[in-house]
């Protein structure tokens, strides 16, 4: 008995911290109904400034809180007006995710180039010693961290219920346009919230610094848990962030206790899932649904580009061509080659995630997760079972269209950016699998000994060969891929991207091709991870983590989405470059991240498709051939 | 009260309407008439600044307001009520009434919004009934109504309606109209764009038609509706009728065509 309540005061703790993560998320989504993934990033900026302030100028820990608090503001007011705002005004909500996305790389790659990779503690606010209380011993920060989130969540529901500003916010989520010509200043309302948050995210990392270590990563993290525990508690309410946290904090903590630590966040991820399709809106729920197809609609404005049938084949012989065409070049040295299959590689992964993006307009952020499951099964089945590698292959193809089918068919039946959020926490499932199970997968040190790919007695165990098994699968996906997207299949896919409801009423079984499209997007994610396990002999959790989710978003949206050969760009100009100009290594992160928000706000087609409508512009004669269709309605 | 000299707007730097002048006097109600795509909206979002000015002035009252941010223009008494209605679905029709009244809540009393609700309600008794129900469960036509309630709301001087009997059924028109007139005993100036252009001119003192996002014709209403040309176009009445207005838009249709290909 003694020990439960000591563990459900280790969850309670646990719970405000989730808890204060989480309200960040609920106020931007009050005022803007978009989800900001950079929170977590201004909880740790916050932290390594203070935590600077600190060490550099020994300050005590209170001055040194508020420099990281007022930093946190001023950087946060600067990237609001300069990227989150403008965007709201002219973005669909998928891009707005991806937005963010690229602000949380972007912090974490210029943490990396400041404060290193090492990791940091705050000191606490008033001493080490525990309290005790009844036989209990809680820190003292616990009860700090109480009492913040407290007050914060108090003063946050005030202000949102009884305030005429709390009022303006929500009008602003409701309605921009109307809440405007009521006089709200719109984009005022939203940088405040977006500051506010950070603001919020700040006071929290300060908060939990001296509790638990930290580093320029650590606030991906944190914006996953504050998004989960958000989304359990019904994102927009701060008493449902709260609530959502402390659930979260509870179950993971028992789970941890009683069941293995390893697990505890496989657990708190099933919580997530479970809630997700059991009660979308979460337990309490801000209001009715939003409508958010609705408002997408009007700031759908990429272009699409479609490619004639033979023009698609040309393409992909000339992409093939290039692609040999690198290889003297990479011959020289073998790392640069060893890149070149990467690339490859991964571009069969964003490829997947094109179709399901660029077409059905769905974000997935649990691409890493597919290619963990091909990637593991095929190396499980090959070195514990030996198992040819084609049939572990297509076993772990099949495996993955299970789960797609599963978690498409839960989330699918729910509007707006709940796929997102389901492939998200399946990703962090799988992530917490492939740790966990260590007697299967190896655990974190990674499974070797995996054997090179081979099809009847050939052996592809060199990267020119393995360069050319690739180079095929590629070309033939790519065929089929141009076809299928040309033809009925893709026209049903941009039906259904541009306004459901629509193509519903005109006949096409949205629910069907959504999840087809995901389930094209998780057997090319499952076939990547295997190959990349093959190709290695070796496979690692984050070599297939969540982490390369996001990275392979990046890709896609630097390189083009909806254009199926754009990705490569993408994946080239992250895979590649750093790998050509080394000491550009550590600011691979940074770079990514600006070249993601550049593309995200003004490259709307990515490197690849704007290059097209440049190239169609300068040769008006062959538009004919290369039609260029602009979903703007 | 309203002036506007040589206005053009449009969306992403590209003018949609042009050179538009155009007044509205104190307690006047002044009809916009033109076919789909015409400009009408575009103008009304260009007054009351949800849409930047690419060029010439408006004055309101006097002052030049063409710089001014939609809260300035709403605080100055402009008041655009939008087409497609756009209240806010998830909030209650009080709500909705409220956040009409979101800047003169800064300064006026709560006693005066009280008031303001209560004028409201008297002259819209559906909302009083239905004032805390969600809004976005009313009828199209009781939307309609909000979103006109809340404009009056702000107190305006001059009230922008966009398409007030867009989805409405007869008998629900003839009370907007209704409506709209009596504002205008009020002292109200009344800037209308309408579709149903015979109704509007029959309410409206002046009428300007727009075509291409130009002023094609101006004048008194009188006289706009008795001029066979708007009849024709604009009324589906008149000498050439509905088998006419047909042939009229076919021939305008060959006439762009032949101009394209010379
Ligand atoms: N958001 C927008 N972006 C680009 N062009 C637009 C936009 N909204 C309207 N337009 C264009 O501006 C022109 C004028 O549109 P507007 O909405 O002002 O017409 P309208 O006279 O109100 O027509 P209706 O009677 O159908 O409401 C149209 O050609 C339309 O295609
Ligand atoms: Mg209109």
């Amino acid at each position: 008995m003694h020990q439960a309540i000591q563990i459900a005061v280790g969850g309670l703790l646990q719970g405000c911290i989730f808890g204060l993560l989480a309200l960040g998320f609920s106020l931007i989504y009050r005022v803007t109904a978009a989800v900001n993934l950079a929170q977590g990033a201004f909880c740790i900026f916050a932290a390594l400034v203070t935590s600077s302030c600190e060490q550099a100028f020994g300050m005590p820990v209170m001055i040194a809180g508020l420099v990281g608090v007022a930093a946190t503001a001023a950087l946060s007011a600067l990237l609001g007006a300069a990227v989150f705002v403008p965007g709201l005004a002219r973005l669909p909500g998928s891009t707005m995710f991806i937005l963010t996305v690229g602000l949380l790389t972007i912090l974490q790659g210029a943490s990396l180039v400041v404060w290193g990779s090492q990791s940091y503690t705050l000191t606490t606010f008033s001493g080490e010693r525990p309290i005790s209380l009844l036989g209990i011993s809680i820190p003292t920060q616990g009860l700090w961290l109480i009492g913040v989130t407290i007050v914060i969540t108090s003063a946050l529901a005030l202000l949102l219920a009884r305030t005429r500003m709390g009022r303006a916010f929500r009008a602003c989520a409701e309605n921009p346009l109307a809440a405007n010509l009521m006089g709200i200043g719109v984009r005022r309302m939203q940088l405040l919230s977006f500051v506010l948050a950070a603001v919020i995210g700040g006071i929290a990392g300060i908060v939990i610094g001296p509790i638990t270590s930290f580093q320029f990563d650590t606030g991906g993290m944190y914006t996953m848990f504050g998004f989960i525990a958000a989304v359990i508690g019904g994102i927009g309410s701060p008493l449902g962030a709260v609530v959502g946290g402390l659930c979260l904090g509870l179950a993971t903590q028992f789970a941890a206790a009683y069941m293995s630590s390893l697990f505890s966040n496989a657990l708190a991820l099933s919580l997530l899932l479970v809630i997700l399709i059991w009660r979308p809106s979460g337990i309490f729920s801000s209001g009715p649904a939003r409508r958010q197809d609705v408002r997408d609609e009007p700031r759908i404005h990429r272009a699409v580009i479609r490619l004639g049938l033979r023009r698609g084949l040309l393409l992909s012989a000339v992409a093939a061509a290039g692609l040999l065409g690198a290889l003297p070049w990479g011959l020289q040295s073998g790392g640069l080659m060893s890149s070149v299959v990467i690339t490859a590689i991964l571009f069969l992964a964003v490829i997947g995630l094109d179709v399901l993006m660029g077409f059905a307009g769905q974000v997935s952020l649990g691409q890493g997760g597919f290619m963990a499951i091909g990637g593991y099964t095929a190396s499980i089945l090959a070195v514990r079972y030996d198992v040819p590698p084609l049939v572990g292959t297509l076993a772990g193809i099949a495996l993955s269209l299970v789960c797609a089918l599963i978690l498409g068919i839960g989330a699918m039946r729910l509007r707006g950016l709940y796929l997102a959020i389901a492939t998200l926490a399946f990703g962090l499932l799988v992530d917490s699998l492939t740790v966990g199970l260590e007697n299967l997968t190896g655990g974190p040190s990674g499974l070797v000994g995996i054997p090179s790919f081979s099809l009847g007695g050939f052996v592809f165990d060199t990267p020119l060969r393995n360069f050319y098994l690739i180079a095929a699968i590629l070309v033939v996906i790519l065929t089929v891929l141009t076809a299928g997207m040309r033809g009925g299949f893709g026209r049903a896919l941009l039906a259904v991207r541009a306004d459901p409801l629509a193509a519903a009423a005109l006949g096409v079984d949205v629910r069907r091709y959504k999840i087809g499209a995901f389930c094209i997007c998780a057997a090319l994610g499952s076939l990547a991870g295997s190959l990349y396990g093959f190709y290695f002999h070796f496979l690692s959790p984050e070599m297939v983590g969540t982490p390369i989710s996001f990275q392979m978003l990046a890709m896609l949206v630097i390189g083009g989405e909806g254009t199926l050969f754009g990705p490569l760009c993408g994946v080239a100009l992250i895979t590649l470059l750093p790998t050509i100009f080394q000491p550009l290594a550590q600011y691979k992160t940074m770079g990514s991240g600006l070249l993601l928000i550049l593309c995200a706000l003004y490259l709307p087609s990515g490197i690849f498709g704007t290059a097209i409508t440049w190239l169609m512009r300068m040769r008006p004669e062959r538009g004919g051939v290369l039609a260029v269709r602009r979903s703007t309605p | 009260m309203l002036e506007l000299r040589n206005l053009s707007a449009g969306y992403g730097g590209r003018p949609v309407i042009h050179g538009i002048d155009l007044d509205v006097k104190a307690g006047e109600i002044v009809a916009l008439v033109g076919a789909n795509g015409a400009g009408k909206s575009t103008l009304a979002k260009a007054l009351s600044g949800l849409l930047p000015c690419l060029g010439g002035t408006i004055r309101f009252r006097g002052q030049p307001i063409t710089a001014l941010s939609p809260a300035d223009r709403v605080r100055e008494g402009l008041i655009h009520v939008p087409e497609g209605r756009q209240i806010f679905v998830g909030l209650t029709v009080e709500q909705n009434l409220e956040l009409g009244a979101y800047l003169r809540r800064a300064d006026a009393s709560r006693n005066e919004i009280e008031q303001g609700l209560t004028a409201v309600y008297a002259r819209f008794p559906v909302l009083g009934d239905r004032a805390t129900g969600i809004a976005g469960n009313l009828s199209g036509g009781q939307q309609q109504m909000l979103a006109i309630a809340r404009g009056l709301m702000a107190r305006p001087q001059l009230l922008i309606l966009d398409e007030p009997s867009l989805g409405l059924s007869p008998s629900l028109v003839k009370e907007v109209f209704q409506l709209i007139a009596s504002l205008r005993e009020q002292g109200l100036a009344i800037l209308l764009a309408e579709q149903n252009a015979r109704m509007s001119l029959a309410i409206a003192d002046r009428g300007y038609v727009i075509e291409n996002g130009r002023v094609a014709l101006s004048g008194n209403a009188v006289d706009l509706v008795a001029s066979e040309d708007i009849a024709a176009r604009y009324l589906g009445i008149g000498a050439v009728g509905h088998a006419g207005r047909f042939d009229a838009a076919i021939h305008d249709r060959l006439v762009a065509a032949i101009r394209r290909q010379t």
